[in-house]
C-alpha cells in the first residue's frame, strides 16, 4: 500500500513537472521524458504485473493530456516495459551506464512512435524528424541516470514493492 | 487457472486500448475524465508556482496583489481591443454603415482564465487554462492576453480548457494589415531554434505593398460556437516574401503575445452570456 501511494504520487508529480518544464527548441521543442524515465526505473524494480499496471495507467494519463489522438504513449510505453522486463536480469539496473543506455533507448522509442503516429494521422508537420529522434535519444539518456540515481538514493521504490 | 485469468486480463487490456485508439467517443470520454481528474492537481501546482513567483517579486520589492494585476490586465485587454476595433472601423463606419444598413458590431465579453499547465510532450504548442468565473467557454473562441492574440480554444473540459497557441502549425486565423484593406491568413510555424514563436501571414495579394513593422490584426470571423472578433493585435510584419508560385505574398510576423505559465489570459465570449 505504501509503495502504491508513493508511486502514484511520483506519477502525479512527474506529470505536473513534465508539463511545467520548458521544451528544448533545438530538439523540435521536445520535453524531458520524465514519465518515460520513471517507467524504465519502475520496470527495472517492480514485479512484472505491477510494471504493466503502471505502464497502462501512465500511458493513458500521458495520451489524455495530449491534444492529438490516443496512441503515442499507449504504443510506446508497453514496448519500453516489454524490453525492460525482458532484459532486466541481464543488465545491471543500478549502474549509470545502463541507465544512460536504457533512458536513451526509451526516449528514442517514445520519439519514434510519436513520429510514426503523426506521420500516419497527418496531425503534425514532420519537417524535423531527425532532430526529434536525436533529441529523444539524448534527453532520455541525460535524464534517466539523474532520475534513477535520485530515486535509488531516496529508496522510494524498493525492489520488493508492488503497485497493486 | 491463474495463467488463464492473466490471459483474459491481457485480452481485456488490449481490447481497452483498441477501443481508445479507434473509437472517437471513447477517446473523448477518456480525455475529458483524465483532464478533469488532473485539473485540481494542476491548479495546486499552478498556485504554488504563482505564490513562488509572487514571493520572488516581493523579495525584489515588486510585490503586488495577483488579483489587482489580473484586473488591470483585463482593463488593458479591453482598452486595446476596443482601440483597435475603433481605429479600423470608425473611419469607415460613417460612410459605410448607413449605406449597408450594418448593425453596430456586437461588443464581446471576456472571461478571465488562469494558465494551469502546458503541453506534456512538446509536440503541440498548447496550454491548459482554468476559467476564473462560471461563464461558459466555447470551442474556437479567441484567447487574449494584454499583449494581443494568444490562441484559440481547442477543447473544453468540465474544469479546464485546451488552448492552441498562435505559433502551433495547426493554428489558422483570418487577418488583415491594420487600417488597410490587405487581408491574409495567419498560421503558426512552430518555434525557432532559439525558442521564439514563428508566425506567418499567407495569401496576401501579390500587388499589395507592405511595410516592415506594420501591425497585423484579426479581420474577424465567427467560427462555429465561438467568437473571434476583429481588431485583435497579432504581431508586426518582420519580412515580406513572394510565394513560390508567384501568385501571392507571405510575411513573417513577430507575435507579441506569448502564453506563459504565470500569465492571466482572457477568453472571448458572446456579450449575451455576460451575467
Amino acid at each position: 500500500m505504501k509503495t502504491f501511494l508513493r508511486i502514484t504520487l511520483l506519477l502525479i508529480v512527474s506529470v505536473l513537472l513534465q508539463q511545467a518544464l520548458p521544451g528544448w527548441p533545438i530538439f523540435n521543442n521536445l520535453k524531458p521524458p520524465l514519465i518515460g524515465a520513471l517507467l524504465v526505473h519502475i520496470a527495472f524494480r517492480l514485479p512484472a504485473r505491477s510494471a504493466w499496471q503502471f505502464t497502462l495507467a501512465s500511458a493513458v494519463i500521458y495520451d489524455s493530456l495530449e491534444p492529438g489522438p490516443y496512441g503515442p504513449a499507449l504504443l510506446a510505453f508497453p514496448i519500453i516495459t516489454y524490453l525492460t522486463l525482458r532484459f532486466r536480469h541481464d543488465l545491471f539496473g543500478n549502474g549509470v551506464i545502463t541507465q544512460l543506455f536504457c533512458g536513451g533507448i526509451a526516449g528514442l522509442i517514445i520519439g519514434s512512435v510519436a513520429t510514426g503516429m503523426y506521420l500516419v494521422t497527418n496531425t503534425r508537420p514532420l519537417d524535423s524528424i531527425f532532430s526529434s529522434l536525436i533529441g529523444g535519444l539524448l534527453i532520455g539518456a541525460l535524464l534517466q541516470p539523474i532520475l534513477s540515481q535520485l530515486l535509488q538514493k531516496s529508496d522510494w521504490i524498493s525492489q520488493e514493492g508492488s503497485w497493486s | 487457472m491463474k495463467s488463464k485469468r492473466q490471459r483474459w486480463k491481457l485480452i481485456a487490456g488490449f481490447a481497452g486500448i483498441t477501443i481508445l485508439l479507434v473509437w472517437p467517443q471513447a477517446t473523448y470520454i477518456g480525455k475529458q475524465s483524465i483532464r478533469t481528474g488532473i485539473a485540481p492537481a494542476e491548479e495546486i501546482g499552478s498556485r504554488f508556482s504563482r505564490s513562488f513567483s509572487e514571493w520572488g517579486k516581493a523579495l525584489r520589492g515588486l510585490g503586488g496583489a495577483a488579483e489587482r494585476e489580473q484586473q488591470l490586465s483585463l482593463e488593458l485587454v479591453r482598452a486595446q481591443a476596443e482601440l483597435n476595433r475603433l481605429r479600423d472601423i470608425e473611419k469607415e463606419n460613417q460612410r459605410l454603415l448607413r449605406a449597408l444598413g450594418f448593425q453596430q458590431a456586437t461588443p464581446y465579453a471576456l472571461t478571465p482564465a488562469t494558465v494551469i499547465s502546458r503541453n506534456i510532450s512538446g509536440w503541440w504548442n498548447t496550454l491548459r487554462i482554468q476559467p476564473n468565473s462560471k461563464k461558459s467557454i466555447h470551442t474556437d473562441s479567441a484567447v487574449l492576453s494584454p499583449d494581443g492574440l494568444v490562441g484559440r480554444v481547442l477543447d473544453v473540459n468540465p474544469l479546464s480548457a485546451e488552448v492552441l497557441l498562435v505559433c502551433d502549425p495547426a493554428f489558422r486565423v483570418a487577418a488583415r494589415i491594420s487600417g488597410r484593406e490587405i487581408f491574409g491568413v495567419v498560421r503558426g510555424m512552430g518555434n525557432s531554434i532559439s525558442g521564439q514563436p514563428r508566425v506567418r501571414m499567407e495569401f496576401i495579394n501579390k500587388d499589395s505593398v507592405i511595410q516592415i513593422g506594420e501591425e497585423v490584426t484579426t479581420s474577424g470571423s465567427t467560427r462555429s460556437e465561438g467568437f473571434f472578433p476583429p481588431g485583435i493585435h497579432i504581431g508586426y510584419i518582420k519580412q515580406v516574401h513572394r510565394d513560390e508560385s508567384g501568385l501571392y505574398q507571405y510575411a513573417e510576423i513577430v507575435p507579441r503575445a506569448t502564453g506563459g505559465l504565470l500569465d492571466y489570459l482572457f477568453v472571448v465570449g458572446n456579450a449575451e452570456e455576460t451575467p
